[in-house]
């Protein structure tokens, strides 16, 4: 029987159709993945099915939920609805907490709210449903107030609070989206138990394949607000019908695939870091710690070459990237570049969030000429060199007139990208690019950087917590823990590495047993 | 907590005494001196001797840096000094008015505080809509409209063309409702306009988060989002506010218990700064700032008790 049945739903905002006459059915107790770019509506249908669209947006069609009008719902039904009929975990799960109240009263509120359950009762079954997120202290998480956890631990407590309710439907907004591969690995166990446990529908929602391929029994493919493709997750990864999933399965196998090894001699050394070693001092007035951010870490760069940084958050990667990007300097050991120890001028730093370090009130055009304007070059020339470098990272020239704020997360890295050329950068340090872009921008992204690297001939330090786009990425990779290199060597190498830490970093891909060879579609 | 205390109260203690260095040397060029203001018509008649002689008496000839340490020094040993005006010692003249400021104060943030809560929540709560037009209109009007001006138009309309209150004065008895009124709205309207938009921005603020659409899904009802969620998150910053729109009243205190002969604290500051009266004057400046001090320092105290992110980075957001 369908628990959830979508009929040609239309979500209406100013602009025009945000979703257009999407139409589906959930089935109980399946698992249904939706998947799609970011802005292709996928969030909305999970908001529209909560009824809790943003102000401005408008909803029609038909929704049911077990047969009932989920919009002629009254007021006081719809409130058990959401909780108790259909839960929801959100993605950011930092936002999604009162940041005054601890998490044991998340808990107790819903439970006040929900069931009438008021003192001891509700702190016991708070304490219950933290322990079965698979946290090991349940008393001292709920004395804690949201931002001392950590992300992971933040997200387990947001599955506990929709479980605690024990809702029939369980939609995850890109549940595992910006946390590290293992505690997506985490996460997704955790719904999957949630699932068994309970024998529950799951509607999840996800831009990356390796998770739908991990969880999904059917897949909804969303594209442009209009649904592309509805079908058995085998159908889906073996024979797409729609243009759109063809789309994103190509860009999960340029994720998938590791690039042939460079048949040339080894490129001219152009960094050679050794022995460098990194410790932070934190703590109030009378209970400092020393903390060794790097210890003896040694690497190199050619040039032309794009090597990779995996690790795991608070490893020591930024404190490495900051060094090589000269923003701070090491405490001990060298770094030399072609070999002497001049600094070059050319070494550029793009931030995890681009958006972030441009000057809002400056158009794109300008931020990329940036460089030349402290080199004294003419306005219109700068003008010129900026509208063709837009076109370098695949950006229309006349994005040039345009600010920041009205780009997507993917043309700001491209625009950051295309200020490094502007300087010509021998060096481009890439801190964390991918974290908040979507699976197919992190493909085209990923053949970007290649085809400046073989045009262009700079060489890229490509920092990432993400071993499957460093893999598809990165001729050589360095492996970081706790501030000390532990594994390295060529993507292939890493593979058959013996090392503990890199074969679960490799464990915690997700979807990672799934065999694309006998599927057909355009190669790279 | 405990270090946060003790990093707060050395914060304040320091202030305190930049504070009163400040105002020690600062006082010194009010242009005219005590002698001219003691005297007044018969300066005239007094000869050089005689100034000098005046200067003397009251310490005033010796280097600024000795006089003072001297007046620090009696200062800690309780000794405020003597009026040159009255001759009573400072903290006699000063205590006889702390009764009328206070009552003063506490009335006009009873009704600042009080509108800006009502308009600040419920324009927020009707964001960018009509009413919340309305609400800023009138706000930024208030704000442009000085409280000497605002004072004179509402004595005017009150008390000589209606005379439903009185224009001066506290009147008979220890306290007056009807003779309060006028000054504490003044003060309290004079200020109103900016605190409505400052709760205003940010209940909206604290409106607009994503824990709000989660409590939202999971199915809490719109009016316990707002008493248990909204109202308790944009409680900590208001509270600062508060503290420091206390201060903002004291200052203007001067003008309207002068316009409304409120036998007040701003109206004897006036006076005494008019007087060259430096012991009086010191001792009010020195008294207001370790107020507004105290009340910004148990603010914050309570903001960062209802806010527990706000007690780390206190401790710790600068020793990183």
């Amino acid at each position: 029987m369908a628990i959830l049945e979508v009929n040609r739903l239309t979500v209406a905002g100013e602009r025009g159709d945000i979703i257009s006459g999407v139409t589906f059915s959930i089935e109980e107790g399946e698992t249904a993945v939706m998947i799609g770019e970011s802005g292709s509506g996928k969030s909305m249908t999970a908001r529209a099915v909560l009824g809790i669209l943003p102000d401005g947006l408008q909803a029609s069609g038909d929704l049911r939920f077990r047969g009932e009008s989920v919009f002629h719902m009254t007021e006081r039904r719809r409130r058990t609805y959401l909780g108790r009929g259909a839960g929801i975990v959100f993605q950011d799960s930092s936002g999604t907490f009162d940041p005054i109240r601890t998490i044991g009263q998340h808990f107790t509120e819903l439970f006040s709210v929900h069931f009438g359950l008021k003192g001891q009762d509700a702190k016991q079954r708070a304490l219950y449903w933290i322990g079965r997120a698979g946290i090991a202290d349940p008393a001292r998480v709920a004395a804690a107030y949201p931002h001392e956890l950590s992300g992971g631990m933040r997200q387990r407590i947001q599955i506990a609070l929709a479980a605690s309710l024990e809702p029939e439907l369980l939609i995850a907004d890109e549940p595992t989206t910006a946390l590290d591969l293992n505690i997506q690995a985490d996460i997704l166990e955790l719904l999957k138990d949630w699932k068994k446990e309970t024998g529950g529908t799951l509607l999840l929602i996800t831009h990356d394949l390796g998770v739908a391929r991990e969880m999904a029994d059917r897949i909804l493919v969303m594209d442009n607000g209009r649904l592309a493709e509805d079908g058995p997750a085998r159908q889906m990864f073996s024979a797409p019908r729609s243009l759109s999933a063809m789309q994103l399965l190509d860009d999960w196998r340029t994720l998938g695939q590791v690039p042939p090894a460079d048949q040339a001699a080894a490129p001219p050394l152009l960094l050679d870091a050794s022995g460098l070693s990194m410790s932070y001092r934190t703590g109030g007035l009378f209970r400092k710690k020393e903390i060794q951010a790097l210890d003896q870490v040694s690497l190199s760069i050619g040039s032309g070459e794009i090597v990779g940084l995996i690790g795991e958050s608070g490893g020591g990667k930024s404190t490495l990237a900051r060094l090589l990007a000269g923003l701070e300097s090491a405490q001990d050991g060298t770094i030399t570049w072609h070999g002497t120890k001049d600094w070059p001028d050319a070494v550029q730093w793009v931030h995890q969030d681009p958006a972030a370090s441009f000057n809002p009130g400056w158009t794109a055009g300008r931020l990329v000429a940036e460089g030349l304007e402290y080199r004294g070059i003419r306005q219109t020339e700068r003008e010129q060199t900026a509208r063709h470098l837009l076109s370098q990272v695949g950006l229309p020239p006349d994005t040039a007139h345009q600010y920041p704020g009205e780009f997507s997360g993917g043309m700001n890295q491209r625009l950051a990208l295309a200020r490094t050329l502007a300087v010509s950068a021998e060096l481009v340090v890439l801190d964390e690019p991918f974290a908040s872009l979507d699976m197919s921008s992190q493909a085209r992204m990923i053949r970007l950087i290649r085809s400046l690297r073989d045009r262009e001939g700079t060489a890229f330090l490509f920092i990432t917590h993400d071993i499957r786009t460093a893999f598809a990425l990165c001729s050589r990779i360095y492996v970081i823990r706790h501030g000390q290199i532990e594994d390295s060597g060529s993507p292939g190498e890493l593979k058959a590495s013996g090392n503990p830490y890199t074969k679960s970093l490799l464990e915690h891909i997700p979807g990672r047993g799934v065999d694309l060879s006998n599927h057909k579609g355009g190669a790279l | 907590m405990a270090l946060f205390l003790f990093k707060r109260v050395a914060e304040s203690a320091f202030m305190l005494v930049l504070g009163s260095l400040l105002c020690f040397a600062f006082i010194r060029l009010i242009p005219g001196d005590p002698a001219a203001a003691m005297y007044g018509d018969q300066l005239q008649k007094l000869t050089e001797a005689d100034r000098l002689r005046i200067s003397e008496n009251l310490g005033l000839d010796e280097p600024l840096p000795v006089q003072y340490i001297h007046w620090a020094s009696q200062v800690l040993q309780g000794n405020w000094g003597a009026s040159y005006l009255t001759g009573e010692p400072a903290d006699e003249v000063i205590i006889r008015t702390l009764l009328p400021t206070a009552v003063l104060l506490v009335a006009s943030q009873v009704i600042m505080i009080g509108l800006a809560l009502f308009f600040g929540l419920s324009s927020a709560l009707r964001k960018d809509g009509l009413y919340d037009r309305i609400v800023l209109a009138v706000s930024v009007m208030l704000m442009a409209i000085p409280p000497f001006w605002l004072g004179l138009m509402m004595m005017l309309f009150f008390s000589i063309r209606l005379g439903v209150l009185p224009s001066s004065g506290m009147g008979a008895g220890p306290f007056s409702l009807r003779h309060l009124i006028l000054p504490a709205l003044v003060i309290a309207l004079s200020h109103a306009g900016y605190y409505i938009r400052l709760f205003r921005n940010h209940f909206a603020a604290s409106s607009s988060g994503g824990h709000l659409l989660a409590l939202r899904a999971r199915g809490v009802p719109h009016q316990r989002i707002v008493l248990a969620h909204i109202l308790p998150n944009a409680a900590a910053p208001l509270i600062v506010y508060t503290g420091a729109s206390l201060a903002v009243s004291l200052a203007g205190s001067v003008v309207v218990e002068t316009i409304f002969s409120w036998p007040g604290l701003g109206r004897l500051a006036l006076k005494s700064a008019l007087a060259h009266d430096y012991p009086v004057l010191l001792a009010i400046i020195l008294l207001s700032m370790a107020f507004v001090i105290l009340v910004n320092l148990l603010a914050s105290l309570l903001a960062a008790w209802i806010d527990p992110s706000l007690r780390e980075s206190g401790a710790q957001g600068r020793s990183k």
